[in-house]
């Protein structure tokens, strides 16, 4: 069950950024010249409604489906996330993927 | 608009796009794993591997969440353009393969060394776009905001290096 439920996680996640071309080189290029926010708009979008989500599952109880407590993957500030970040920037940049 | 063959708006893959990540949690108590999933397929083309990184409780068994998750996102590139029926199978970028002046082999090279600089930053950071943007974000993390604006902020500078040079101002 909890394969099929990732594999349609997947498959809708992939969907999504294959439905608002996050996939062509152009977008990503055109992104980063300030040309076309279309995929600045995703991100903000998401994030936004992420936050909410996060939010509404909080006020009832912060409990998965099987009433077990929610455990956010947390990831601590480290020097690592801005040297990651720029390298990760440079391959997203020249794949533009 | 028809859903199933033209481009989304990006307010609805944004909106499917965030309400997975609490779904995630609702229903599996995880995050995604995107960047994380593709240890996976290394650690299936190369089981015996001794690398501390093939090694970890991440890529232990390596048919977990991460791996249906990546394996997911494949097939939905795939139903995606199928629906649309522009899926072709072919190393044409577009705008990049259209106008730098490389051969072949130096494309697929520079998209190797790409992907590369992309897995090592995303292993760097913790995560990539959809780890630490999405659900760091979304999360209220600082480590997401600090990665995001990492990415961000190269991506910008390396773009208008490209610009400028091996993509002759085209825009």
């Amino acid at each position: 069950m909890r394969r099929l439920g990732w594999l349609i996680f997947g498959i809708i996640f992939g969907m999504s950024l294959s439905k608002v071309e996050a996939t062509k080189f152009e977008k990503i290029y055109r992104l980063f010249l300030f040309k076309d926010f279309t995929l600045m708009g995703v991100i903000v979008t998401a994030v936004i409604v992420g936050i909410i989500g996060f939010y509404l599952l909080s006020l009832m109880g912060n409990k998965t489906i099987d009433n077990k407590e929610i455990i956010i993957d947390y990831s601590p500030l480290r020097w690592q996330h801005i040297i990651g970040g720029l390298i990760f920037g440079t391959g997203w940049a020249m794949t533009g993927s | 608009m028809n859903f199933l063959k033209d481009p989304w708006p990006f307010w609805l893959s944004g909106l499917i796009i965030g309400i997975q990540m609490p779904l995630m949690y609702y229903f599996f108590n995880n995050g995604p794993g995107t960047s994380s999933g593709s240890a996976n397929l290394l650690k299936l083309i190369i089981p015996k591997s001794k690398l501390k990184w093939l090694n970890t409780e991440r890529v232990n068994p390596v048919f977990n969440r991460n791996f249906y998750f990546i394996i997911g996102i494949i097939l939905g590139g795939f139903i995606s353009k199928s629906l649309s029926g522009d899926f072709k199978f072919t190393f044409d970028t577009g705008l990049f393969s259209q106008n730098v002046s490389f051969s072949f082999i130096v494309q697929l090279f520079w998209y190797f060394l790409g992907g590369t600089i992309i897995a090592i930053g995303a292993r760097f950071a913790d995560g990539c776009t959809s780890g630490n943007s999405i659900h760091g974000m979304s999360t209220l993390q600082p480590s997401g905001f600090v990665a995001s604006m990492g990415f961000m902020f190269s991506a910008v500078v390396i773009t208008w290096l490209m610009h400028f040079t091996i993509l002759k101002g085209v825009m």
